[in-house]
Formats: structure tokens, C-alpha cells, sequence
């Protein structure tokens, strides 16, 4: 068997290093966003505080986290105890960070004369704390995450290892846990900045806001989504390794790429979709059980209309007093507009809340149902709810009604459209004058040499009786004409298909009967004729 | 998975109403959007999906059998990944399938060669060809498509023979015989005087115009080899030790026999009461049947024919070997010559032959394989005058091939 032009342990390793090197930077990239988040949310807070330098302050300390994480985890040289590695580490990180915010003020004399006051508290001050809990929070978030990133790694060593039970790799349940991970900080950043906003309102009276928190809540989730697309490829290769299977090259670009793509195409699409609404879910289907109402009022109307109006005509034929003037036509009260012009358009109003409404329980309802149909136990209790059950049981008895009655109705309209296309079947053409064949069509042709046929064999001794049909017929001019079988039967089957089916008859069919037709002339010609003395 | 996924929904549905905040409902359709389009996107990819094989499906023994594999993605949606496990015969392949994971941008087309080696005669099937792709986030069941297999035919060995001495009583062949009573009159020789007593209708009278005396043609003398090969596939006369070995051999010498007499331009058939894996009408649900008798016939079609039957058959246990022959003799002509190729004879099937001998049939009986009363059956044979040749190995064959 001829091989790829790279060998597959190449491949897989390649493929493996772009996933990496992706994934980390979409880690990175939404620290940068819980920076951002962290900012907005602290803004809120205290106006005056505008620690500007956060988001940078989480993306370094997330790399730093990865790095280290990595580092310690793959040097087996390494001999070091945990607990304090950790603790060395972040007070080396502290004073970095105090020593980066001494810079970042400039404050240095004050800075210098607190610390030689009151050193911890000069140390630990407030912006202190928040940049450390921050890039502490970061920091964590991004250690969990480089250990489950390099337990999702190592597709070369599955790839090589032969015999079982020798490496243990469960890809599955760790994207689970990078998934539960990314969706709890998610959580968190939305309650941060939906309390935010409704504080903002409670404060400023003021219900609109820039979107610009939002913005950046939504780039988090795209970034959450393509983390999820890369580990659910990590999981994958992880299978294709256990299985040997040779993989592409390109594959982990084109993952990226396209993952990418259509993240931000629905992110895109979730962005410009309708998010307020002006009525309530049910003042909305009210208005619109209103309106389906009014819809078939109209239509009924309209129906009733012409039958109104002869009954009209007749009774005033029959009537001797003056025709009265028609009572004024009482037009349908809309429920929609009950009042006089409104001073704004509720109709657009309307339909933001219809959209909205619609697209949501669509969505969301879509979302369940596929879930349901993909988990056999959800299924199950379903199919076993009593209301469902008899909801179903009472589907099951009107669906094969209105299903005949579907069907009954189509094939009535299909048979009625083909009574009137289909031409009128002359059973044979004029009795008397000249008969020209090519004005026929080819199924008129095909009976008329049927019945020139069974007209010549009649004249030769060989009539049909009235009781005979074609195929009868058929057999008995078999017995009178030997070696005539394969002709008769030809014949025979095309004047039943001419005659009595729809199939359309070619003009090659037509002309084929008619070469029969020649045949079997011959044929009784000589039967007929009297033997020579 | 689904679950994390949908009570994040919930979570963020419960979080809407509680703080009133539309933004929510956009990280909602967003993630709504990402599953149910994911979702479809691989169910699309899937639909325009195609996938077709190509090869030879006829081999000789020994050939190499290259296979093309087109995978097509006709649509503009991108397929993120797919994998497809190729099925091949273990007789043919050192690996039991093809296996590739690849992934294919819009209207993309990938080519894949592999070759198989004709190790073992048969009939095979290649594939099926599994495809499996998914969504981008794995929330959803892999989507799974199929293309039905192909089948492929490996001919028997074939030996070529260059005598074969099979006798013919047919008149009126292509092949010359020595004996005046099968004069051919489609065959001039030439011309001789008259004699009294040669017949009015050999009188050439041109020549005998020209000759001023009568002169009469003759012909030369001509057979037409009709044959028909009897293969005796019952596993009940095989042995346990030559189960393997002997059918095999049998098969050969018949292949090499149809292609010997194909090649004089003979007429030839082939019955058998093997399993014919490969069932005779249209429905593929059909099960194996017995193999079917194919009557003698010329031409380089026919003979392809009783090949591609004889790649197919195998051992079966239907009908008794004697029973078989004589069911098919009335169906053959005057003349033809029977080849048996049997592992055993007994005195039925002898009885059998001497029957075919009385309606103008000849015979000859090859046994094949070790047979340890091959004496016995040597001097049964001979008694009934019929020709005997038992092949044990494919050397033996040799006797034809000089």
C-alpha cells in the first residue's frame, strides 16, 4: 500500500504544533478579555481608579503561568517541592508587580517615604491588592488550563506506542473540564458586568449604554468557542493516534481557519439579532392571535362577497319597493389599531417584539429538542410524560386522517390536471377518406396497425371474436402463423401500452409496429394465398 | 458535553430575566447559533460528500490491482475533518483497510492510490468505504455515510496446455482428425477422377468440363471439439487433508482446459455442483446458490464467462457429482466430449459415463488429487475404455504441456 509523502509521525507532530501554539494564544486572549472586563467593572466602581494596565498586567501573568506550568511539568530533572515553588514564585511575582506600579505612578518620592513609614501597608496598598488578585485570578485560570492542555498533547507517543495499556490518555473527560472552566469564569464575567450596567442605570438614570463591554464580553465567548473547537481537535487526534490513522497535514490551519471563520460569522449574526423587545411574550401573542383573527375575518369576507351580493340582486328583483341604499359596509374593528393614529409606529414595535420573541423560543426550544433527540434517556422520559403520551396518542389518531385526506386530495388534483392535459384517445381514426399517417401521433399510429392487423386477418380467415382479447387474439393467430410468435407478442404489448396505459409512445415505438406490421402483412398474405397446384 | 453547554443556556436565560439585560440574550443566540449551525453544517458537508472508487475489476493471479479513491466535496461548505476506513480482503491486502482523515475546503477534490496484489483467485469485495465527519465543537453525533462496495474477480492460474488428444466424434469442425469418415465439404482438398460409386453430388463439373472427364472433389476430413468440462466441487468426496489443495488444483486444470479450447475456437461449457457466491438474480439480498451449468458455446466472451464462474465457485455440498452429469447430458450435443475432473469415481458415475458413451458422448476422466485407490479407478477405467489421467500436483500436468 503506497504511503503519504510525509511519514505519519510527522504529520501528527506538525498538525500537534500549530494546536498548541493556537490554543495558547486564544488562552492568552481571553485573559486579555477578563483584564478588560476586570477594568470596565472596576471603573464602575470607583470612577477615579482606571488601572488601564490590567488587561496587559492578566495576558503576561497567564503566559508566565503556561510557561512555568509547562516547564515544571515536563523536566523530569527537576526535583522540587510544589508548595514552595508556588510560593517563591509569587513573591517574586509581587514584587514585580509593586515595583511595575512604582513606575507606572512615577510617585517615587511619596512611594519611597510611605515605604519606609509603614512597609506593608506601603506594599500592599489598594491597587496592590487588586492588580495581585487579578493577576492571581489570571494566573490560576491559566495554570488549569496549561495542565489539561498538556494532557490533551503527546499524539506522537500514542502514535508509536504498540502495545496497550502502556500510555493512558482520556482526552474527553479534560476538554470537559477546560469546558466547565471556561464557562464558570464566562458566568462570572456576565453577572460583573450585568450588575455593572444595572448599577450604571440605578446611578445615571440612563438606560442605554456603549456597547463596548459587550463587545469585548462577546470576543471572550469567541475566543471560549474556539478554545472548545481546539480541544474538541485535540480530543480527535488523541483518537486518530489510538487508531493509527494517517491524518492530513494542513488539517490543524485549516481547523483554525475555519473554526475561526464561522465563530465570527455567528458571532456576527448574534450581535446584529433583535436583544430588546417592546411587549411582553404574552401581549405579543396576543396581538398576534389578534391578527391571524383579523387575517381570516378578511378572507372570509371576501369568500362571502359575490354570494352576498346575487342573493342582494335577487331579493331586489323580487322586491316592489325601492331598492334601499346599501347599509354602509361596517369595516372589521382592527385590534391592532383600536384608537386613533398613535403617535408612533406600534406595528414596528410589533414585530422587533414578534422577532424577538420568535427567534428566541425558536432557538432555544430548536437547541432542546436537538438535545433530546441525541440523549436516549431525556427521549425516554419524554415518550413516557403522561400529557405527552396522550398529546402523541392523540397526534397518532388525527395525522393518518388528515394524511388520507392530503393524499386523497393530491391524487384528485394529479388525476384532474391529467384529464386535462392528456389529448383525446381516438379509438381509431376516420372510418371513411383518406387517412394520413403522418398527421398521427405515434400512439395513434401504433392502433392503427394493431387494428389494420386485426382487420387483414379477419379478411384472411383468422376474424377475432368479440369475447377475445388482444392477448387471446394473440395466441390464436400464433397457431395459424408459425414462426410469427415473436412479432404477435411485440405488437400485441405495444397496442395495450398505446391504448390503455399513459406511458408516452416514442415515434421509434410507432415505427417498429409498423415494420411488424409489414411482417405479418406478408405473412397472411401467404396464409391466405391458395396452395400452388 | 451537551449538557455543560445547555445549562450554560439556562443559566444565562435565568441571569437575563433576573438582571433584565439584553446583552445576555446576545451571548445566548450566539452560543444557541454555534450549536445549532455547527450541527448543521456538518450535516450538510455530509450530504455533498462524494466519494468513488476505481479499478480493474477483473485480475489475473499475480497482477498488481491498482484503486483510485476520488473524495469529492461538491458544496461550498468546508469539511472541517472527515475519515474514511476503506474495507479490503484479507487475502489480498497486507492491511485489513484503507484509513485516511483528511479534511476538504469548498469544491475540494483528493486523490488517493492504493494497490492490492491478485494473491488468491475469488471473488472479493472492495470496501465498504465508511465516512465519518463531525461539528467544529463536538456537540453533536458524528454523521456517518457509506458507499456500497465493488466487487472484484480473480481468475484461477491458468496453464497453457499444447495438446490436449481429446477425442470428438463431432463432423463438421475447424480441427483436422484423420479419419475420412468426418469429411468436411466446407474443406476442398482437392480433386481425383471418377470412380463408380462416388456420389453425383461431389462431381465438380467445371473441372470436369475442362478435363473432358468427370472429375469429383475432395474434402478433408474435420471434428468439432464440443466439450464440456465437469468440475466436482462437493466437499463430502474431498478428503480433510486435500480440502484445500485438490478443489484447487481441479479449478486450474479446468480453467487451463476452457482457455485450451477456446483457443482452437471450440465450443465449451463448464457445470459444476460448487457454491456460486455470487447469486444468480438481481437481488442482493439473495443467498449463494449452487453454480449454474453453462452450456458449451464459442468465443473469447464465453470463455470469460466460465472464468469469472470459476474465480467465484467454491466447495458446496448441494447435489452429488453423478447426479450432476446426468442431469446435464441430454443438454449436450452429439459428440461432445465429457471432461470430468473429480477427486473420486465410483462405480455410478462409471455406469453414468458408459450411459454417455451409448448416446454418442466421449469421455475422459481426470482425477485430481491423492486418491489411494486410484488403481481401482485406473482399471475400472480402462475397462470402460475411457482415458484416465490422475494429476496429484501441478507437475503432472505436465503431460499436456509438452
Amino acid at each position: 500500500m503506497t504511503t503519504p509523502a510525509a511519514s505519519p509521525a510527522e504529520s501528527v507532530q506538525a498538525n500537534e504544533t500549530v494546536s498548541i501554539w493556537v490554543v495558547h494564544a486564544l488562552v492568552a486572549a481571553q485573559m486579555a478579555c477578563v483584564g478588560l472586563a476586570l477594568l470596565h467593572f472596576v471603573r464602575q466602581l470607583s470612577p477615579g481608579f482606571n488601572p488601564i494596565y490590567l488587561p496587559g498586567l492578566t495576558v503576561l501573568l497567564s503566559i508566565e503561568a503556561m510557561i512555568t506550568w509547562r516547564r515544571t511539568r515536563r523536566s523530569t530533572d527537576l526535583d522540587y517541592n510544589g508548595v514552595i515553588f508556588w510560593i517563591v514564585e509569587w513573591v517574586v511575582l509581587l514584587v514585580t508587580i509593586r515595583l511595575f506600579l512604582f513606575l507606572w505612578r512615577g510617585q517615587f518620592a511619596l512611594e519611597i517615604q510611605q515605604f519606609r513609614s509603614s512597609p506593608v501597608a506601603a506594599f500592599l496598598d489598594g491597587e496592590m491588592v487588586f492588580a495581585s488578585l487579578a493577576g492571581f485570578f489570571a494566573w490560576v485560570i491559566s495554570g488549569f488550563h496549561e495542565r489539561d492542555l498538556l494532557d490533551l498533547e503527546g499524539d506522537v507517543t500514542i502514535l508509536r506506542e504498540t502495545e496497550v495499556g502502556t500510555v493512558v490518555s482520556d482526552r474527553q473527560v479534560t476538554r470537559r473540564g477546560m469546558i466547565n472552566r471556561v464557562f464558570g469564569v464566562g458566568f462570572i464575567l456576565v453577572a460583573l458586568i450585568g450588575l455593572a450596567r444595572v448599577d450604571f442605570k440605578a446611578l445615571t438614570l440612563v438606560q442605554s449604554r456603549p456597547r463596548t463591554d459587550v463587545f469585548n464580553l462577546l470576543v471572550y465567548f469567541l475566543l471560549a468557542l474556539a478554545f472548545f473547537s481546539q480541544a474538541n481537535y485535540a480530543a480527535l487526534r488523541g483518537a486518530w493516534a489510538w487508531n493509527k490513522l494517517p491524518v492530513a497535514r494542513s488539517m490543524a490551519k485549516r481547523w483554525a481557519a475555519a473554526s475561526l471563520v464561522f465563530l465570527a460569522v455567528v458571532t456576527l449574526v448574534a450581535f446584529l439579532l433583535p436583544t430588546g423587545y417592546t411587549l411582553g411574550l404574552l401581549s405579543t401573542l396576543s396581538y398576534l392571535f389578534d391578527a391571524l383573527m383579523y387575517a381570516g375575518y378578511l378572507l372570509f369576507s371576501l369568500v362571502l362577497l359575490p354570494i352576498m351580493a346575487l342573493f342582494s340582486w335577487i331579493s331586489r328583483l323580487f322586491s316592489s319597493s325601492p331598492p334601499e341604499d346599501p347599509a354602509p359596509v361596517q369595516e372589521p374593528v382592527s385590534p391592532l389599531f383600536p384608537n386613533a393614529a398613535p403617535a408612533s409606529l406600534p406595528w414596528l414595535d410589533l414585530l422587533k417584539s414578534l422577532l424577538f420573541w420568535g427567534l428566541l423560543i425558536t432557538v432555544v426550544g430548536y437547541a432542546f429538542i436537538q438535545y433530546a433527540r441525541q440523549n436516549q434517556a431525556i427521549a425516554g422520559w419524554f415518550r413516557r410524560a403522561p400529557v405527552l403520551r396522550w398529546l402523541r396518542g392523540v397526534l397518532a389518531w388525527v395525522s393518518p386522517r388528515l394524511g388520507g385526506l392530503s393524499q386523497q386530495l393530491g391524487l384528485a388534483v394529479k388525476s384532474t390536471l391529467q384529464r386535462l392535459r392528456r389529448p383525446a384517445l381516438p379509438l381509431a381514426p376516420r372510418p371513411a377518406g383518406f387517412v394520413s399517417l403522418r398527421r398521427m401521433s405515434p400512439r395513434q399510429r401504433v392502433i392503427f396497425f394493431y387494428l389494420a392487423l386485426v382487420r387483414r386477418a379477419g379478411e384472411a380467415g383468422l376474424p377475432r371474436t368479440p369475447d377475445q382479447t388482444p392477448a387471446e387474439y394473440a395466441s390464436r393467430l400464433q397457431t395459424s402463423l408459425p414462426g410469427a410468435e415473436t412479432d404477435l407478442h411485440e405488437m400485441t404489448a405495444s397496442f395495450l401500452e398505446a391504448r390503455y396505459s399513459l406511458h408516452d409512445v416514442s415515434p421509434e415505438q410507432a415505427g417498429l409496429v409498423r415494420r411488424l406490421w409489414d411482417q405479418l402483412k406478408r405473412r397472411l398474405r401467404r396464409w391466405a394465398a391458395p396452395p400452388a397446384p | 458535553m451537551n449538557e455543560v453547554f445547555l445549562l450554560f443556556m439556562v443559566c444565562l436565560l435565568v441571569l437575563a430575566v433576573f438582571l433584565r439585560e439584553n446583552f445576555i440574550f446576545t451571548i445566548l443566540y450566539l452560543f444557541a447559533g454555534a450549536y445549532l449551525l455547527g450541527g448543521w453544517w456538518g450535516r450538510r458537508a455530509m450530504l455533498n460528500l462524494s466519494i468513488k472508487r476505481s479499478f480493474a475489476d477483473r485480475a489475473f493471479l499475480g497482477e498488481e490491482i491498482p484503486i483510485r479513491l476520488v473524495v469529492t466535496n461538491r458544496g461550498w461548505l468546508p469539511l472541517l475533518w472527515l475519515r474514511i476506513y476503506e474495507s479490503l480482503p484479507v487475502d489480498l491486502s497486507v492491511h485489513r483497510t484503507f484509513r485516511q482523515v483528511l479534511s476538504l475546503g469548498p469544491r475540494e477534490q483528493k486523490e488517493f492510490e492504493f494497490s492490492l496484489t491478485a494473491r488468491k483467485r475469488g471473488y472479493y469485495h472492495i470496501g465498504p468505504l465508511i465516512a465519518a465527519t463531525g461539528d467544529v465543537l463536538g456537540l453533536h453525533k458524528e454523521q456517518h455515510s457509506e458507499a456500497a462496495p465493488d466487487p472484484l474477480i480473480v481468475y484461477p492460474r491458468i496453464i497453457p496446455f499444447t495438446r490436449l488428444n481429446l477425442p470428438s466424434r463431432s463432423p463438421m469442425g475447424t480441427l483436422r482428425h484423420h479419419l475420412p469418415i468426418f469429411a468436411d465439404p466446407a474443406r476442398l482438398s482437392g480433386k481425383r477422377a471418377y470412380t463408380p460409386g462416388d456420389s453425383l453430388r461431389t462431381i465438380d463439373w467445371k473441372s470436369s468440363a475442362a478435363a473432358g472427364s468427370l472429375q469429383v472433389k475432395q474434402f478433408e476430413p474435420s471434428i468439432a471439439l464440443e466439450t464440456a468440462v465437469f468440475l466436482n466441487l462437493d466437499s463430502r468426496d474431498y478428503p480433510l487433508s486435500i480440502r484445500y489443495d485438490a478443489p484447487e488444483l481441479g479449478i486450474v486444470i479446468a480453467a487451463s482446459i476452457a482457455s485450451w479450447v477456446s483457443a482452437n475456437k471450440q465450443s465449451f461449457g463448464l457445470a459444476s455442483n460448487g457454491l456460486d457466491p455470487l447469486p444468480s438474480s438481481s437481488a442482493d439480498s439473495a443467498p449463494a446458490g449452487p453454480a449454474q451449468p453453462v452450456l458449451p458455446r464459442k468465443g473469447r466472451s464465453h470463455l470469460m464467462r466460465i472464468l469469472d464462474l470459476l474465480a467465484r465457485i467454491q466447495l458446496g455440498d448441494a447435489a452429488p457429482f453423478t447426479d450432476l452429469v446426468r442431469a446435464q447430458i441430454p443438454h449436450l450435443p452429439w459428440g461432445a466430449t465429457l471432461i470430468l475432473v473429480t477427486p473420486t469415481a465410483g462405480i455410478d458415475l462409471f455406469d453414468t459415463l458408459f450411459q454417455a458413451r451409448r448416446s454418442g458422448l466421449d469421455a475422459i476422466l481426470v482425477l485430481v488429487g491423492p486418491n489411494p485407490s486410484w488403481r481401482e479407478i485406473q482399471a475400472r477405467a480402462r475397462s470402460f475404455n475411457i482415458p484416465f489421467y490422475p494429476i496429484v500436483h501441478e507437475q503432472d500436468l505436465d503431460i499436456w504441456r509438452t
